[in-house]
Order: C-alpha cells, then sequence, then structure tokens
C-alpha cells in the first residue's frame, strides 16, 4: 500500500512540473477516478505546487539601482579585506562632523557644540542667519516616545532618551541622527541615501531595515531586527544581519554577537580588535577645521566620506603628506632667511618649542611657526630620527 | 557559455577586477532577488540577502575557489543565506518584546480579511519551505522559482535527474503534510 503511495507522489510531482509522459498522465487520471479522495489530494498537490510557483513573482528590481546601493557597503576596493580596521580614534568625531557638512558646510558648528551637553529640553533649536540648517531634537520622558522622522523613518524612543536631527534630514543625500539613550528604528528603505546613527562611539549605518540601539551607561549594543547593519566603533567596521547583535562595552572592543538575544545566552564570537580602545578617551577631538585639505576633499565628493575618512591621515604614515609638510617646514626656514635647507639635519616643533639641529629657536621665530603648523594639542613635526609620540608628521632625512 | 563567462569572471574577481565583480553581479540579481524573494516574501530583504552573498563574496575574494558551477554555488549561498534569515527571524528577539508598544502594531499592518486565505497559504507555505532539508529545498526552489526543468537543475547542481525527480516528490510530500491539516 505504501509503495502504491509513493509511485503516486512522485507522478503527482512529474505531472505538476510537467515532466509525465502520456503513459504516467493516464495512469494518475485512472488513479484521481478512484475515489473523491485521491481528487482531493490532485487538487491539494496542484494547489501548493501553484502556490509555491507564485511566491516568487514580482516586480523586477533594477540591478543597476541595485548595484548602487550594494555599492555603499562594499569595503573600500584599495583596501584589502584584512584591513577594514580604522587607524585612527578620532575618525569616529570626525565622521559625526563630516555628516554635517555634507548637509550644510555651515551648520556643523551647531551640531558639534550640542555633543556631549546634557538632554535639551527645547523641542526646536532657534533658527540662526548664518544657516538655514536646525537641529531637531526628539526627547522622550517617564513614557516611550513614538516618531517619524522627515525620511518617513520611524523611532521609537525608550524613556529618557533623545535623539537629535538636521532638519536637512530629508533631502540629506547621508541621513544622519545622534541618539541618546536607547531606540528601535525602523528605517525607510532608500536607494542611495545610507542613514546613519551615532549612539556613543558608534556609529551604525543602514540602507533600510529596523534594528534596535541600547545604551545603558558606557555601553552600547546594537540588534537587528532585519536587515543588513554596518557598525563601526573607532577601528572597527563589522556587518551585522538579522538576529544579530554587536556590544561596545565602556572603553573596550567592539563585540560580535551572533543571534545573540534570546534567553540572554549571548555568545561571544570574538573581540576584534587589539586594544587600542583605550587611548580614544585620552584623544583631543578631531577638528576638522584645522584639517582644510580633508574639507575639501570631503566638499568635492561627500559621498565618498567613509573612505576618505579612513584614508585620511594627517601625518600619519602617508609619506606623501610628510614630505609635504615637512619641505614647507624647510622652504619656510629658508625664505625666512632662518636656515637653508639643506642645512637642517632635523627639527621638531611641537606646541612646546621649536628645535632645530639640536637648538632652540627665539620665541618669535617659534611662535611663528607653531601658529602656523601646530593644528592642535599634543601635534608634533619632526624631521630626523625623533621617537613617535602621539599625533603629528614624523619623518626621518632619507625619506625627504 | 554563460558559465564559461562567469569563470571568467570570477578570474578576474580573485585578483580584485571591481569592474568585473559589478558585471556578475548584475548579470545574476535579478533572478537571484527573485529567488530570495520567493522564500522570504519580501523585497528589500530578499536584496540584502543577495547583497550579503555578493559582499562575502567579494570579501573573500582571494580565497575563493568554486569547484561546482557558479550559478549551483550562487543559489545555493542565497538560498542559505535566506533560511538562516528566515530561521533567526522566527527566533522571536527580546527587544521586540521590550518594545511592545504602538510603534510595533503600527508596523504590522495586518492583512485585509478578504485576503487572509491566501495570505495566510503563502506564509504557512514560504515557511514550511524554508524548514525542508538543505539539499531539497534547494532543488524545490530552483524548480518553482526559476521555473527550471529537471534536467537543468540536475546539471547546474551536478546531481542525477532521478535525485533531483526524488527530492521534489519528497518536497512535496513534506510541504503537503505540513500545510494540509
Amino acid at each position: 500500500m505504501k509503495e502504491i503511495n509513493n509511485h503516486i507522489e512522485e507522478l503527482l510531482v512529474k505531472f505538476l512540473s510537467g515532466e509525465a509522459t502520456a503513459e504516467e498522465i493516464m495512469t494518475l487520471k485512472k488513479w484521481a477516478s478512484v475515489s473523491s479522495e485521491n481528487e482531493t489530494t490532485l487538487a491539494q498537490y496542484k494547489t501548493i505546487w501553484e502556490a509555491a510557483s507564485n511566491l516568487s513573482a514580482k516586480p523586477e528590481t533594477d540591478e543597476d539601482a541595485a548595484w548602487k546601493r550594494m555599492q555603499a557597503l562594499l569595503p573600500d576596493t584599495e583596501m584589502s579585506s584584512t584591513r577594514r580596521i580604522y587607524r585612527y580614534p578620532w575618525l569616529q568625531a570626525a565622521a559625526i562632523i563630516i555628516l554635517v557638512i555634507s548637509v550644510s558646510f555651515l551648520g556643523y558648528y551647531r551640531l558639534f557644540k550640542i555633543r556631549g551637553n546634557k538632554t535639551p529640553v527645547v523641542a526646536q533649536a532657534p533658527k540662526t542667519s548664518i544657516s538655514d540648517t536646525s537641529l531637531t531634537f526628539i526627547v522622550s520622558g517617564d513614557q516611550r516616545k513614538t516618531d517619524t522622522l522627515p525620511d518617513q523613518s520611524i523611532v521609537e524612543l525608550n524613556t529618557h532618551s533623545t535623539l537629535t536631527y538636521a532638519d536637512t534630514l530629508s533631502v540629506a543625500s547621508h541621513r544622519f541622527v545622534e541618539l541618546q539613550g536607547s531606540a528601535f528604528f525602523k528605517v525607510k528603505h532608500n536607494v542611495s541615501r545610507p542613514f546613519t546613527v551615532k549612539a556613543g562611539r558608534l556609529l551604525i549605518t543602514v540602507l533600510g531595515t529596523s534594528f534596535y540601539v541600547k545604551m545603558p551607561a558606557d555601553t552600547v549594543e546594537v540588534s537587528v531586527e532585519t536587515g543588513i547593519v554596518a557598525v563601526t566603533d573607532e577601528k572597527n567596521s563589522v556587518l551585522l544581519k538579522a538576529g544579530e547583535s554587536a556590544i561596545l562595552a565602556g572603553k573596550g572592543d567592539l563585540a560580535y554577537l551572533s543571534n545573540g538575544r534570546d534567553n540572554g545566552q549571548h555568545k561571544t564570537i570574538g573581540s576584534l580588535t587589539g586594544n587600542v580602545g583605550k587611548k580614544y578617551q585620552k584623544e583631543p577631538a578631531f577638528d576638522i577645521n584645522q584639517h582644510p585639505d580633508l574639507i575639501r576633499q570631503l566638499m568635492q565628493d561627500p559621498q565618498k566620506w567613509a573612505s576618505l575618512l579612513k584614508n585620511y591621515s594627517p601625518g600619519g604614515n602617508d609619506i606623501e603628506f610628510c614630505r609635504r609638510i615637512i619641505n614647507n617646514v624647510l622652504d619656510d626656514l629658508e625664505n625666512q632667511g632662518i636656515i637653508q635647507r639643506d642645512n637642517v639635519r632635523d627639527f621638531k616643533l611641537d606646541g612646546d618649542a621649536f628645535i632645530i639641529n639640536g637648538t632652540r629657536q627665539p620665541q618669535d621665530i617659534f611662535v611663528a611657526f607653531k601658529n602656523k603648523y601646530i593644528k592642535e594639542q599634543g601635534y608634533v613635526i619632526c624631521l630626523g630620527d625623533y621617537k613617535k609620540t602621539g599625533k603629528g608628521v614624523f619623518l626621518l632625512r632619507k625619506d625627504l | 557559455m554563460v558559465e564559461s563567462h562567469d569563470n571568467n569572471l570570477i578570474s578576474l574577481i580573485v585578483s580584485g577586477d571591481k569592474v568585473a565583480f559589478e558585471g556578475l553581479f548584475k548579470a545574476h540579481f535579478k533572478r537571484l532577488h527573485a529567488y530570495a524573494f520567493g522564500l522570504i516574501g519580501d523585497e528589500s530583504t530578499a536584496e540584502e540577502m543577495v547583497q550579503l552573498v555578493f559582499i562575502r563574496l567579494w570579501e573573500r575574494r582571494q580565497y575563493l575557489k568554486i569547484h561546482t558551477s557558479f550559478k549551483s554555488f550562487i543559489y545555493r549561498s542565497v538560498h542559505n543565506e535566506s533560511i538562516n534569515f528566515l530561521k533567526s527571524r522566527r527566533i522571536r528577539t527580546n527587544h521586540q518584546n521590550q518594545m511592545a508598544g504602538a510603534l510595533t502594531q503600527s508596523l504590522y499592518v495586518e492583512s485585509p480579511l478578504a485576503k487572509m486565505e491566501l495570505a495566510e497559504l503563502t506564509k504557512n507555505l514560504r515557511q514550511a519551505i524554508s524548514e525542508l532539508p538543505e539539499q531539497c529545498g534547494l532543488i524545490f526552489c530552483l524548480s518553482r522559482f526559476e521555473d527550471l526543468k529537471y534536467r537543468e537543475i540536475a546539471d547546474q547542481l551536478g546531481i542525477s535527474i532521478k535525485t533531483v525527480e526524488a527530492q521534489m516528490t519528497k518536497a512535496m510530500k513534506i510541504l503537503k503534510k505540513k500545510l494540509v491539516a
């Protein structure tokens, strides 16, 4: 009996897929006519078969547009897959500013000022005459608050949380918001406008998806409900998909959890980094104003902000950059009749002194050079065999 | 012919050629998207499944070794990615419950009553398909979503027609059992 059933099932499927022979179809017809039960079975098979065929029927999506959307998620071509690590702790701070720049160049002062302040009570920051961009705050008190953002994304703020965004959100080519507290986001899917949430030290970038961000005390936690989310701290970038989470605790490293949210049984797959994290807290904030070349690059190509930032190095490992700076200093020294450039064996310029060939320069020369070249506190420009400390330009004579 | 074109593209991709990668993506996107949509039933999630597979392919391009045909490889990847997604979605996340509020309700608009039956069948069918054994599910989906003949599925996966037939029978048997209570 079971043997026959198996045979019939095989025939049913063959028939439905159009692979049955005329003889087999006859056999099947005969079988179906034996009882109403058999007839029903045939009908059920047919229904399931057709329903399954219709599952994939849908309007076709344009592959060019799809490619553009995906490109935004691809790691840089130039960078090998193992180098998805941010070298510079302050990059994350830079990103905030850049994102606002891409909205309104003048507007970024305002966002920058607001960062780190206590939750504002005002619903909207007053407009100023110099900028057409103003910031909106969504603030939740003792109750959760749900709101639709200008781009139609939906945010549900947990209690005592704040979301800040520029009013240009609906038109910006890169949507950017900043969160303090916890929130669930359902981001409006958009063809070419990534959506980034800044939460503590993390930047969370999505295309159109829903996810949850929680920031109890010193920890930032991101859980993805649907879609893909790129989570970036100052050093790392990790792609999360549905069911996955990432946690950044205190000053520690970004940890990645897979399907980690049920029963509290988080399984940490791995921390992705070394221990550069602590350094970040001591670093002064990156002030993009001091890096006109970066601003220029960003203005030219705001879409590429992420890779520009990743690759930008104000006197780190970029030897061309170091050479340019050192040569500028040497040219200035020569032009001002202080010393011939070929006579400079080594020099060190920082916020405290200007020492050439071991000789401390007079105050007026030092101040002039300091004002011109020292971009921020702790920045050092060295030629010669100086120990590399902190941020700045370090170049050996032979590399000049 | 198509297959050898794919293989040419892949050797270029291994050496880091992004244009070749773009070509490969664009050549397969529509079909793969439709395939993932068949399993998941949501366009943007389906697109993300395809994205994930291609992103991974790009990230691991140096180690790329495809023993079977590229088509077989890529469909299998999208299939597994989608199934994994559906599984993880099924495991209801805690935070959703935490956030159970007006929003959650507004996000999931209920289907109109008239469409209930078909919608219900579609939903249950997707669920049932996603629970099919791996190879069985892949073969079934290639047949139904891609409208491939047994012969074509067999060629693509490098298996016999008899196996395809057996797996299709098995798939339908399981589906009927689950759907017709």
